[in-house]
């Protein structure tokens, strides 16, 4: 049997960003409304397939200017990408205080 | 030795149970482990009713489930369609439709992707989801079956019976004018390919090579093959952002790397102090390495040897410059891969001397079967090999591809140019009507033309010149954003020229792309 080792999603849990997140994701990868009403655990990276190595910059320089955030590119990883919940601590850590 | 895809796996897991076969994300499979797995997954394609030679595709990223589920399809003696991971719904139903997929291997969250236009996919039968599992929607004749499930149950029935000139794939490539085209592979052109390249490249059990490239393409596929072939080790890699690939390469000690130029030219940007010092060598594929990109790489990485790369589907694997050769013809493409003879010819089929272009002819065990159902193509591409001895009765079939080369007195050979407009971005092949189609689809345009211009670090970049509707003011920027759902990233325009009136037109009436580009090469160079 094949056993794929990989993080549990996360579930349930609400966060305050992962709508305009979502929203911003929507637009920059052109999803559409395929990408409505996803909670934390929606995984983007491998599922969304508009999400590849070009489409991550178009979507980075979007959460830039949509949070006035920089997102540098050492400081950044493709498990970043994983879900939205995922993304959404990325771009949390990065607002200003 | 091997004859058909499957036993490059197989055969390794008997003479090495126990090396390690594939890294996805830190877990890690053997060869004994990966085998079973693909014969259970054989097994479940055959309990799913899948005949002979039927294709089975695979639309998914990398990860473990794709690799079992391509050589399934092979072990059960079916035919396996690798659908790039990047694309749209409506080139991913053309698939399906064009070579009548059976049975999709995909997971949950791409089946929603696909849904709304599977239903014009009469001869799907059967979807298989692996990963998390929910409650997708499907059209009402096609099965839903969870791959796990369908693996773990039952006594596996017999494999249909396959011989090394059998068909084992189809790999879907842009053509110059529109859908992509199916070339249809033998186990023989693969296992001859894998064979061939990886005795060039000295693959061997303790190699570690990172699959970077997508698996549908003839390159990417071949990173599984050439390790599977000697007992490697294969670290699957969903290619996003530059620096996680160095640290896959550093924190897997990769010793083997194949990449497409713009890849490489991402690449060479990083700080390969980083990682890297295992590499044994690194590969090029799908293009021309800018000169400034292979000097800052073998500055970075003085231990690698760097192999040069040509090939195009059609004939799988061609040619390859060998690394000691690097130093004196950075631009040539090389020689002859092993096993295979590569010719330039004039439109005659006579030889060209030394120096003059010509098109490339490829013949040999990796000449394909063709384009899938398309006659026509096929008999454009796939011609008898020049300079056959004259009783021999049965025309041998070489590829002609269509590339303009010429050969030194050396025999060394120096890529000129395509024959075709195909536009050449980012390692994939863009038909310009494909691109064209998607602008029309918009609703948006009255004509549009779209070619490649030279770009420093993407080889081309896709250019549109397009007309407004009815005095409708056209606006760039929402004809851009109107594209995005109809194409994958890749073939997006990089430049939109709005014009007025009617596009320029060739003698027989279609628009002539090619004086466009020549005038907006011009126009846009001078403005650089």
């Amino acid at each position: 049997m094949l056993e794929i080792t990989g993080e549990p999603p996360v579930r349930g849990d609400h966060h305050p960003l992962l709508e305009e997140i979502s929203a911003v994701v929507a637009s920059a990868l052109g999803l559409g409304g395929r990408f409505e009403g996803m909670d934390a655990s929606a995984p983007l990276l491998g599922a969304v397939p508009e999400l590849d190595s070009i489409g991550v910059l178009s979507l980075i320089t979007s959460l830039e200017e949509r949070f006035g955030i920089h997102i540098a590119d050492d400081d950044v990883a493709a498990a970043d990408f994983e879900t939205l919940g995922s993304l959404a601590s990325l771009v949390e850590h990065r607002l200003p205080v | 030795m091997a004859d058909l895809v499957h036993e490059l796996l197989f055969d390794s897991a008997a003479r090495n149970p126990r090396n390690e076969a594939l890294v996805f994300q830190g877990s890690r499979l053997d060869y004994s482990a990966l085998a079973e797995a693909a014969s259970a997954g054989a097994a479940a394609l055959l309990r799913l009713g899948l005949g002979r030679a039927e294709r089975v595709g695979v639309f998914l990223e990398k990860r473990p489930e794709t690799v079992v589920a391509l050589f399934a399809a092979a072990a059960a003696g079916a035919v396996f369609v690798p659908i790039n991971p990047v694309l749209k719904p409506p080139q991913v139903v053309h698939i399906l439709k064009d070579c009548n997929v059976r049975i999709l291997v995909t997971s949950q969250e791409r089946l929603a992707f696909l849904a709304p236009v599977l239903k014009g996919c009469p001869d799907l039968r059967a979807v298989l989801l692996v990963g998390r599992s929910g409650a997708p929607a499907a059209p009402e004749a096609v099965e839903l079956v969870d791959w796990n499930e369908a693996c773990s149950r039952g006594r596996p029935p017999r494999a249909h019976r396959a011989i090394d000139t059998d068909m084992a794939a189809i790999l879907y490539t842009s053509g110059s004018t529109g859908l992509p085209k199916g070339v249809v592979l033998s186990h023989r052109n693969i296992a001859a390919g894998a064979r061939s390249v990886a005795g060039y490249l000295g693959n061997r059990e303790s190699d570690r090579i990172l699959a970077a490239l997508p698996l549908s393409f003839d390159a990417g596929f071949s990173q599984l093959t050439t390790a599977f072939l000697v007992g490697a080790s294969v670290t699957l890699h969903n290619y996003l952002l530059p620096r996680d690939l160095l640290r896959t390469v550093e924190h897997e000690r990769i010793t083997g790397l194949t990449a497409v130029p713009p890849l490489w030219i991402q690449l060479s940007h990083l700080d390969w102090t980083l990682g890297g010092k295992h590499l044994r060598y690194i590969a090029n594929t799908g293009g021309r390495m800018p000169k400034a990109t292979l000097d800052t790489l073998h500055g970075a990485l003085p231990h690698a040897k760097i192999f040069l790369m040509y090939g195009l589907t059609e004939a799988f694997r061609s040619t390859y410059l060998a690394p000691e050769e690097l130093d004196r013809r950075p631009d040539s493409i090389g020689k002859a891969i092993p096993n295979a003879e590569v010719m330039v010819v004039r439109e005659d089929g006579s030889r060209c001397a030394p120096g003059e272009p010509g098109e490339l002819v490829h013949r040999g065990a990796l000449v394909s079967l063709g384009y899938w159902n398309d006659p026509q193509k096929t008999a454009e591409r796939f011609k008898p090999a020049p300079g056959q001895p004259e009783g021999l009765v049965l025309p041998e079939i070489a590829v002609w591809s269509g590339d303009t080369v010429a050969m030194d007195e050396e025999g060394f050979l120096y890529f000129i140019g395509r024959r075709d407009e195909m536009i050449k971005t980012s390692g994939y092949r863009v038909s310009p009507t494909e691109v064209e189609e998607a602008l029309y689809a918009t609703g948006l345009v009255a004509e549009a033309a779209a070619f490649g211009l030279p770009h420093p670090e993407i080889g081309q970049e896709i250019v549109v010149v397009a007309t407004a509707r009815d005095g409708a003011p056209l606006d760039a920027g929402a004809l851009i954003a109107a594209c995005r759902p109809r194409l994958p990233a890749f073939m997006l325009p990089a430049r939109i020229i709005v014009r007025e009136g009617c596009l320029p037109r060739n003698p027989n009436g279609k628009i002539d792309r090619q004086s466009l580009a020549q005038e907006m090469a011009s126009e846009l160079g001078a403005a650089a």
